[in-house]
């Protein structure tokens, strides 16, 4: 009976540190998933990124549980290990079992591809990040489409690696979630010494990700969008002066050349106004309005993109890219005191006046 | 009604615009008031046009009756608000907002767009008139 007390460490500290870290991590990305909080949920990915990264060096050099080498199973051998486990006869493993190492080099996949495509999104759709600047906006929603599906995968993983755990935890009375707080198992016939870890190694890897993970995710948080090639500073003076005697001047990539031509011809019924333009002066602002600035932004991608070939709306909130991006809202939120309208723009975009409308600038009043 | 000699009046401008004080305004305005006499106006009265500028005109379409201080307030020193959009609206008077009354092209602009939509027709130039020097006074 001595040889109950007899305690083994198995994981060793990097294990559980990054096990317990991820876990939070991936926590804190669900729950700062709205583009609202899109610093937080950015900095998040950074950290699982960094711990991913240093995850597989440490399958290298940490100690003996920790290595790839320890759970490097066939495909065949975890089935085989699933349908024993099924039929309650499963053998106890002191490390990872074939099925916990699938489901972890699954997760560290889907974990790279996630945090990827998450990298992707948003330089392609709001210009931040490492790639800001290099990813065009359809690519940006593409790898955000990308995003949710690897996130949803990862999270059915997740739960299959905790019933996992759980059952595995019951079949062989050892409490597996505590032996990964602990790192330790009790020994049982057979089992052996760790092999010891690459000491410097860890530290020097542990550092060096965390510092770059923490500074990355500081400097993120610093940086706005990066300025665009054309801005609010660059929408023309004709335009602005025009438009924004009665309302934003919105610019002009958020509506097609069709439909500012309605807006802005003559005798045209501008939301119950008539223009009365000099003939100059409305010439210039429908020469304006065929070459947009600012087009290559996602917002003014995302609107043009879903206004269909023979449709002129005269409303930006009329098109279906629009409204897709606002429907989750509160219809208090297009309302006094918070807002003057649905056409109020700038009342939660305080960078309204460009077309970047990063999610960053956006202040909901009563949310 | 006293017509200056041209010389004079490049004179005044020229010396106004180097000075660039408010006093600018009264050029634009003087010469609207010119032109709009030219077109048939007689005497401008600010008590007139200030009886203009509470003239409610019923809304066809329903809504609260149009007025120009549906936008820019009763209080020409105030700021307004945009009717429809809500947007801030820059006071009126040039005591309180040098910028106005500055521009012909703008005052007329403003006015064939603003008659238009709060009265349903544009404004006479007599009314025109009254406007101008009822708001240069405030």
């Amino acid at each position: 009976m001595a040889h109950e007390a007899a305690r083994i460490r198995v994981w060793d500290v990097p294990v559980r540190l990054v096990h317990w870290t991820v876990a939070l991590l991936v926590l804190a990305a669900w729950m700062t998933r709205e583009a609202t909080r899109i610093d937080l949920h950015a900095a998040a990915g950074y950290g699982v990124l960094a711990l991913c990264l240093f995850r597989i060096a440490w399958g290298f050099a940490g100690t003996r549980h920790a290595r790839f080498a320890a759970f490097m199973f066939t495909p065949g051998a975890a089935l085989a290990y699933l349908r024993d486990a099924l039929r309650g006869r499963a053998p106890r493993y002191l490390g990872h079992n074939p099925a916990g190492s699938w489901s972890i080099a699954v997760l560290i996949a889907c974990e790279l591809a996630v945090t990827l495509a998450g990298i992707v999104a948003i330089a392609g759709m709001y210009r931040m990040g490492p790639l800001a600047g290099h990813v065009a906006a359809p690519l940006g929603e593409a790898a955000l489409a990308w995003h949710r599906y690897i996130a949803w995968a990862m999270l059915a993983v997740i739960g299959v690696h905790v019933a996992g755990a759980i059952a595995s935890s019951l079949a062989h009375r050892e409490n597996l979630v505590a032996s990964m707080l602990s790192g330790m198992k009790a020994a049982q016939r057979g089992d052996s010494a760790p092999v010891r870890a690459f000491r410097g190694i860890a530290v020097a890897l542990a550092t060096l990700l965390a510092g770059g993970a923490a500074a990355y995710a500081w400097h993120a948080s610093q940086a706005r969008s990066r300025p665009l090639p054309a801005a609010a500073a660059l929408l023309p003076a004709a335009w602005r002066d025009e438009c924004s005697s009665c309302h934003l001047a919105y610019p002009p990539c958020l509506l097609p050349e069709r439909s500012w031509n309605a807006l802005l011809a003559p005798g045209a019924d501008h939301f119950g106004e008539d223009l009365a333009l000099a003939e100059a002066a409305r010439g210039k602002l429908q020469r304006i309005a065929a070459t947009p600035e600012g087009a290559a932004t996602w917002a003014c991608w995302k609107i043009s993109a879903s206004v269909p070939a023979n449709a002129t709306p005269l409303r930006i909130t009329a098109t279906p890219g629009w409204r897709e991006v606002h429907a989750a809202l509160a219809p208090q939120s297009f309302t006094a005191p918070d807002s003057a309208g649905r056409h109020d723009c700038a009342a939660c975009h305080e960078d309204a006046p460009s077309s970047t409308f990063d999610p960053r600038r956006i202040h909901l009043k009563s949310q | 009604m006293m017509i200056r000699p041209p010389p004079f009046r490049l004179a005044a401008f020229a010396v106004l615009a180097a000075l660039g004080t408010s006093s600018c305004f009264a050029s634009a305005v003087d010469d609207l008031l010119q032109r709009y006499r030219t077109q048939g106006a007689g005497a401008f009265d600010a008590a007139v046009g200030a009886a203009q500028w509470d003239r409610a005109t019923p809304n066809a379409a329903g809504g609260e009756a149009r007025r120009c201080s549906l936008c820019h307030s009763t209080n020409l020193r105030a700021v307004g608000k945009h009717a429809t959009t809500g947007k801030r609206i820059e006071p009126m008077a040039p005591a309180a907002n040098p910028a106005r009354l500055t521009d012909a092209e703008k005052i007329e602009k403003w006015l064939l767009r603003n008659c238009k939509w709060t009265w349903g027709r544009e404004c006479t130039p007599q009314e025109k008139g009254n406007f101008l020097v009822m708001m240069r006074a405030q």
